[in-house]
């Protein structure tokens, strides 16, 4: 079985900076914009992230990223902290792009625009050509999976979470969750390969 | 051993194997194992590629101005947040007081 190096200066980091993490939330909740600001200046990253790779725009992206900053900000009351906080953050940045989802369903939107971003300046015009190409196809097929295999997918591959956290944030069981991960990354290996 | 359960524990870890994060000896069970099994190799060809897939890039000028923007915006939702339920308050308070007076003029 998969055992995980143990490296003591990345835990008692991690641990460092979760203890300063509470104490931001802590003062957010009494009021502390400049303690929010902290807590948002170190989130906004992957918040983003997991945002761009499930809708695969990152206009709409960063509205879901502002959207999911301004509600936590007013959910910090309910958050007891029986999850990491970042994970909070993906299960309503999950929630949030989603209804940016459904909502451009309705309307009948369809945007295959993805590879317009991924600026390479280092490799030679063909290879980078053929690159952007692959790079492109794969974040639209990544697109195309259903909602759980999707949000499985990604937050396993890019944010390395566990299934535990995965089932947490897109609303199932642990085994679900990894369930969830396994018919996804064949799906996309049958698309890519 | 190639049977379904090697193959989905190590479908579970491709994501860390191909970062570099696993141990020596997990690194080694799985290279081997990608060595006799075509089924893997190609799912681990897969996410290879997405995990190289750069993430689309935000508007710089919209990013530059994000942190300020939402303590901005969650601090405007806050205080209308706040005044509608001094307003509710309020309606209910004089609610309360008028039905008093209307239960004691009868």
């Amino acid at each position: 079985m998969f055992n995980p190096p143990f490296n003591a200066v990345a835990l008692f980091g991690i641990l460092g900076m979760e203890m300063d993490e509470n104490a931001l939330i802590e003062r957010a909740r009494g009021g502390d914009r400049a303690a929010y600001g902290e807590l948002v200046r170190h989130h906004r990253d992957a918040v983003y992230r997991f945002a761009a790779r499930w809708l695969a725009d990152p206009d709409q992206a960063l509205d879901v990223a502002q959207d999911v900053f301004v509600r936590a900000f007013d959910g910090l009351k309910n958050y007891r902290g029986d999850s990491r906080f970042r994970t909070w953050l993906f299960a309503i940045t999950l929630n949030a792009a989603r209804s940016v989802a459904r909502r451009q369903k309705r309307r009948g939107e369809i945007r295959l625009d993805t590879g317009a971003d991924f600026a390479d300046h280092r490799t030679p015009p063909d290879a980078k050509a053929a690159r952007a190409d692959a790079y492109a196809r794969a974040a639209s097929e990544l697109a195309t999976l259903p909602e759980k295999q999707r949000g499985a997918v990604t937050l396993r591959i890019y944010e390395g979470l566990s299934f535990k956290e995965i089932g947490e944030i897109i609303g199932c069981s642990e085994g679900s969750a990894r369930v969830n991960y396994h018919h996804g990354i064949q799906k996309l290996r049958e698309m890519l390969t | 051993m190639n049977g379904p359960d090697e193959c989905a524990g190590i479908s579970d870890i491709l994501p860390e194997f191909l970062a570099g994060r696993v141990s020596t000896d997990d690194d080694r069970r799985i290279r081997q194992h990608l060595e006799t099994c075509a089924e893997c190799r190609s799912r681990a060809n897969a996410v290879s590629l997405l995990q190289q897939t750069p993430v689309p890039q935000p508007d710089p000028d919209r990013w530059n101005h994000f942190v300020d923007g939402v303590v901005k915006e969650a601090d405007h939702q806050n205080r209308w947040v706040n005044k509608r339920a001094i307003w509710i308050l309020a309606a209910a308070l004089a609610a309360a007081t008028i039905a008093v007076l209307l239960l004691a003029t009868t």
